[in-house]
């Protein structure tokens, strides 16, 4: 919970952004009550004194409209003087900003000292990932064990933007009709401590229900229902516990997870350099792979080279052999046609009759016994002159076939490998630029925050589905639940503590309606507050009273300005300098609503103001809160020394000037008196 | 075939021809046991055979194109198991061009002529693979159109 007053008593950089070596804001006079006026030229270094207090209490600078997340070593490396010069290396790599704050309430005073260090990891880092942020927080002298619980007790990361801000973060607030005005009245109503107050509750009617169990175990034939119960609503409990303890889980790997992705975001490039060289690395292997299958052709084709070469004198060989072959085949087509007609010789003297089966004549049968004779003969001769086939002609001739068919085309087989040749020289000649670019970043850091990336994901997962299984686990046991009451309530027995019970059941109901109307109550009861708080700022701020009425902060948290005359006028409907009173009035209201008061520091406030706004605001500063930083550009000081009334320079209790070397882009901030600006 | 007309069991070779098979093959042998050389791009000395037995074959067409042969004399080392021969296929064509060509008649004599025309296509094989560090296969594919 906050602190009911809260004041910066101290603080104090080293190295912090344009500001080398040490410097001090002691805001201890007048306990650190009035406002304190830092003022300088644009760019001299005043904002860094805003985002000095900010980086202290959260580790990073946290708009209006930011998310809360996990601070990073980028969000303090960019802060480390001399990360802005051309090379980018800090000439000393360690920064520290502390903060003495006190706050008192009923309990009495509390003094804290926040303490947030980097310090490098080796002697010369060069980026982010090798430096490291300490940070402590020590309450009344006593180191704390959790400093960030420490801190969103004193000041919520959620709230810091009602305390801390520059005209830019309101200028953005109005221009979102203020979404998050829910947020920001929940907040001030501390809804959080009422919804421990609901679950305190809901266990004593668990207690109570515990006390009914006994009771009724008394009874013998409820005592196994009861026992039954009581296991059932320890699963229960089991189960619940292990259900929170696996949603913490999750939301630490989801947390962690976006501060991986978020520094291996801002190591973009050598994760994408990486990305490449592995998929170099990939296309390597595939041409070497591919130029091993090229090799093997070609060996395959000095394996069939000798057969080409032979081919041919195996060619000629055939040739030789083919005459022979060919006159072989003549004369066995010779032999075979003196066989035909010698058959049909034999057969027309045996049948003594001519093929036209007329009978022949002495002359005729004599005449063709003669050629018969003739033919035997001639046969007879041509079959010993006959020589024997040679059998490897047709060998020769297959193999002469088969040669040919296997013939390997070299000349494209020794250019595709001068091809994959090149290639692979252009793959390495990227490889070694890659390689070169990759020499001054820290790979193994990129390497470890991808596998760390891959682990949560897979822890996240892996517990995602543990907590489904976990949820179903419990409805199931709900589902006993419910019947072993059905049954309880079905006993006989249970008719003589009915009464009894529904007694107390009534009793707990009544506390939670009641509890719930109190808060909803309450809710409306700050809700007016706040709107009437507002109100009357705005009216103290705006340059038209006469028509605007008042603020209206409705059900649905929607903040409009009542008209006099034309209603309720949504934002959109108002100027933009008229949003910005609307979003100011808005945020000192819900201030003083929540009955807090924590210090105030605004940033080039006066900026976007018109002339009656101004000095409305000037007026009614003062009243803001107890302890004011003013951050100023030098117009807006001079502005404010000739503009703003006596009476607003009585609560000044303090005013530094901020100034800046620019030789040595270093920037100093010392007291300023007037005598010293003349 | 008869055990009398089969291939021998070891081929034998020159002791210089058997030094340049083994200056252009990948291939070492241990007993019988073979070891093919790394066919990494990056090994500095890519020989031009992966075998005894792809390089014989080549050298013996050359020698066969070029219609030399080698007696290949007293001093031999033996290079090759005779088998190796008779289980390539690309062996048989070389057995038919032999026997035709040349009217052998027995494996031995087959493979005494493979073995002498191999003796001479190695020695160019060599002269090629020591002056230029590689063999042209490309120019040697053409070798046997020319008529020798």
């Amino acid at each position: 919970m906050r602190s009911n007053s809260l004041w910066i008593r101290q603080l104090e950089l080293y190295n912090f952004g344009p500001y080398e070596g040490k410097v001090t804001l002691d805001f201890a006079t007048n306990k650190g009550k009035g406002i304190w006026i830092i003022w300088g030229m644009n760019g001299a270094g005043k904002t860094h004194l805003y985002k000095a207090i900010k980086w202290c209490l959260y580790g990073w600078d946290p708009g209006p409209e930011d998310k809360p997340r996990f601070p990073t070593t980028k969000d303090a490396w960019d802060l480390i003087h001399g990360t802005n010069r051309e090379d980018g290396v800090p000439a000393d790599p360690y920064m520290h900003v502390y903060m003495w704050l006190e706050s008192e309430d009923g309990n009495g005073e509390t003094r804290y000292l926040i303490k947030r260090l980097v310090k490098p990891l080796v002697p010369n880092p060069r980026n982010h990932t090798q430096i490291k942020v300490d940070f402590d927080v020590i309450v009344n002298g006593r180191l704390s064990d959790s400093p960030n619980e420490a801190v969103q007790a004193l000041l919520p990361l959620s709230a810091n933007q009602f305390f801390m801000f520059h005209g830019e973060d309101i200028r953005k607030m109005s221009q979102k009709h203020l979404e998050q005005t829910r947020r920001a009245i929940e907040l001030i109503l501390e809804a959080e401590t009422f919804r421990l107050g609901r679950s305190d509750l809901e266990a004593v009617s668990k207690q109570i229900d515990g006390e009914l169990d006994r009771e009724r175990a008394k009874n013998a034939g409820l005592r196994n229902l009861l026992e039954a119960k009581r296991q059932t609503q320890e699963r229960i409990d089991l189960l619940s516990e292990s259900i929170k303890e696996t949603e913490g889980k999750i939301e630490a790997c989801r947390s962690e997870l976006s501060e991986v992705e978020y520094n291996l975001s801002s190591m973009e490039g050598s994760s994408r350099l990486m990305g490449q060289l592995e998929e170099i690395k990939k296309r390597m292997d595939d041409l070497l792979g591919r130029r091993r299958v090229l090799l093997d052709k070609r060996n395959n084709f000095v394996d069939d080279l000798p057969l080409q070469m032979i081919l041919p004198l195996l060619k000629s060989v055939l040739e030789e052999k083919q005459e022979t072959h060919r006159k072989l085949e003549e004369t066995k087509n010779r032999a075979s046609e003196l066989k035909g007609r010698l058959t049909l010789a034999q057969r027309i003297l045996t049948e003594d009759k001519c093929v036209c089966g007329r009978p022949m004549s002495q002359v005729e049968r004599a005449y063709i016994d003669q050629e018969r004779r003739r033919l035997e003969s001639e046969i007879s001769s041509i079959e010993a002159s006959l020589q024997e086939e040679d059998p490897t002609y047709y060998e020769v001739r297959e193999t002469i076939i088969e040669i040919e068919a296997s013939k390997t085309n070299l000349s494209e087989l020794e250019k595709e490998i001068r091809d994959v040749d090149l290639r692979i020289d252009e793959v390495e000649s990227e490889r070694s630029k890659i390689e070169e670019a990759l020499k001054g970043i820290n790979i193994d850091a990129v390497r470890g925050l991808s596998k760390r990336r891959s682990e949560l994901i897979g822890n996240k997962a892996q517990f995602e589905e543990r907590l489904t299984a976990l949820r179903k686990q419990l409805e199931t046991e709900k589902g006993y639940m419910f019947r072993i009451t059905s049954n309880i309530k079905s006993n006989e027995a249970y008719d003589s503590i009915k009464a009894k019970l529904e007694r107390q059941q009534e009793l707990c109901d009544k506390l939670v309606g009641s509890f719930e109307y109190i808060l909803s109550r309450l809710a409306e009861t700050r809700r007016e507050a706040v709107e009437k708080y507002a109100t009357d700022f705005f009216r103290s701020l705006t340059n038209k009273p006469e028509e605007y009425e008042r603020i209206r902060i409705d059900a649905n948290y929607d903040v409009n300005v009542v008209d006099r005359t034309r209603g309720v006028l949504q934002g959109d409907r108002l100027s933009t300098g008229e949003r910005e009173i609307v979003a100011l009035s808005f945020i000192i209201g819900l201030m003083k609503a929540s009955e807090k008061d924590a210090p105030l520091v605004l940033d080039t406030f006066f900026v976007h103001l018109d002339e009656t706004h101004y000095a409305n605001i000037v007026k009614a500063l003062p009243s803001f809160g107890k302890q004011i930083v003013l951050i100023l550009t030098d117009l807006e000081f001079r502005n404010l020394r000739e503009k703003a009334p006596d009476e607003f320079f009585s609560h000044v209790v303090g005013i530094w000037r901020v100034t800046r070397d620019p030789e040595r882009n270093v920037s100093f901030v010392a007291p300023w008196r007037e005598a010293s600006s003349s | 075939m008869s055990t009398k007309d089969s291939l021998p069991s070891v081929i034998n070779v020159s002791v210089e021809a058997y030094r340049m098979f083994r200056a252009m093959c990948q291939e070492t042998i241990t007993d019988d046991k073979k070891i093919s050389g790394s066919k990494s791009r990056l090994s500095t000395s890519e020989k031009p055979f992966s075998t005894y037995v792809q390089a014989m074959l080549v050298a013996a067409a050359l020698g066969l194109a070029k219609g030399e042969r080698t007696p290949v004399g007293q001093e031999r080392n033996w290079i090759i198991r005779g088998e190796y021969l008779r289980n390539n296929k690309n062996y048989k064509p070389f057995r038919q061009l032999l026997r035709a060509k040349f009217q052998l008649r027995t494996e031995h004599e087959v493979i005494d002529a493979f073995v002498e025309f191999a003796e001479t296509g190695v020695r160019e094989l060599y002269a090629e693979y020591s002056s230029t560090g590689k063999i042209d296969f490309l120019r040697l594919a053409s070798v046997g159109t020319i008529p020798s």
